[in-house]
């Protein structure tokens, strides 16, 4: 086993869920990721306000996945999965709809009040690290937040 | 799951959500958005002290009230913005383009002033 990157650190935990691609299963993952945070905030890596922009992120991340990629077509399967340590908080959101080009996703004109259009830009800025990719048949959508005092930075701008 | 009370105040419908403002829930609140703006119900607040969650489909529940009712000089208050919700209008920077209180009872007395 390799050495942690800190002595008193505890080691990294990971959580898996797999859940119906319909948006009534989504607070099911979210109560879960709540709890998580609840956690990561009593431990002060990570405040409420920040933990209200990761749940925020994953509510989005998760609707993208039901309402557009599985758009017109029988539902799949969304995984989600949450890895923590000291250092960051990762979710992957895993399903097997349709392809998108998020680079393609314009970034909305906050002046003009748009209705929608506004998942990926509340993703983009309440993360630290967004990524997504194409595994096959599958899209990978990767999103992490930082723990710690940096953790307590607000919103990209 | 969204719980909402509605309460009339004079020309003014509060509307006080409890739960979730979501792409699951919106739909049921835009249904009585109509039914407002049929009757000509156009000075709206909502109190969101409730709220526990809102995502983008409920956040253009609201901007959608709000400009249509902009359109009959009517208006859209919020009241009571805590929580995961006003990260949400901090950074869609709804908190600039909405008029926001701290009581419900302000929220609805600015529009007698």
């Amino acid at each position: 086993m390799s050495a942690s990157p800190s002595q008193n650190a505890p080691p990294g935990e990971r959580f898996r869920f797999v859940l119906p691609g319909r948006l009534e299963y989504r607070d099911a993952a979210r109560a879960f990721l709540t709890y998580l945070c609840e956690r990561l905030t009593a431990r002060g890596i990570l405040t409420t306000d920040v933990s209200h922009r990761v749940i925020s992120a994953f509510v989005e991340a998760f609707n993208n996945a039901v309402i557009h990629a599985y758009r017109d077509m029988e539902p799949g399967m969304v995984e989600v999965e949450m890895d923590v340590d000291v250092q960051q908080l990762e979710v992957r959101i895993t399903d097997r709809g349709r392809s998108f080009r998020p680079e393609l996703v314009p970034e909305p004109d906050l002046d003009a009040l748009p209705e929608g259009g506004l998942g990926l830009f509340i993703i983009r800025n309440f993360m630290d690290r967004v990524g997504y990719e194409r595994r096959g048949d599958a899209n990978v959508l990767t999103m992490a937040k930082d723990l710690g005092a940096k953790a307590n930075a607000g919103p990209r701008e | 799951m969204l719980d909402y009370e509605k309460k009339e105040r004079g020309d003014v419908t509060v509307f006080a959500l409890k739960g979730n403002l979501d792409a699951l829930t919106a739909p049921a609140l835009k249904k009585e958005i109509e039914a407002l703006l049929a009757a000509r119900r156009i000075n709206v607040v909502f109190d969101l002290s409730g709220l526990e969650l809102i995502d983008s489909s409920g956040v253009g529940a609201i901007v959608s009230l709000f400009k249509r009712v902009r359109t009959l000089q009517g208006d859209v208050k919020i009241a009571r913005l805590q929580g995961q919700p006003a990260e949400i209008f901090k950074l869609l920077r709804l908190d600039r383009a909405f008029e926001i209180f701290d009581t419900q009872d302000a929220a609805v007395a600015r529009f007698g002033s």
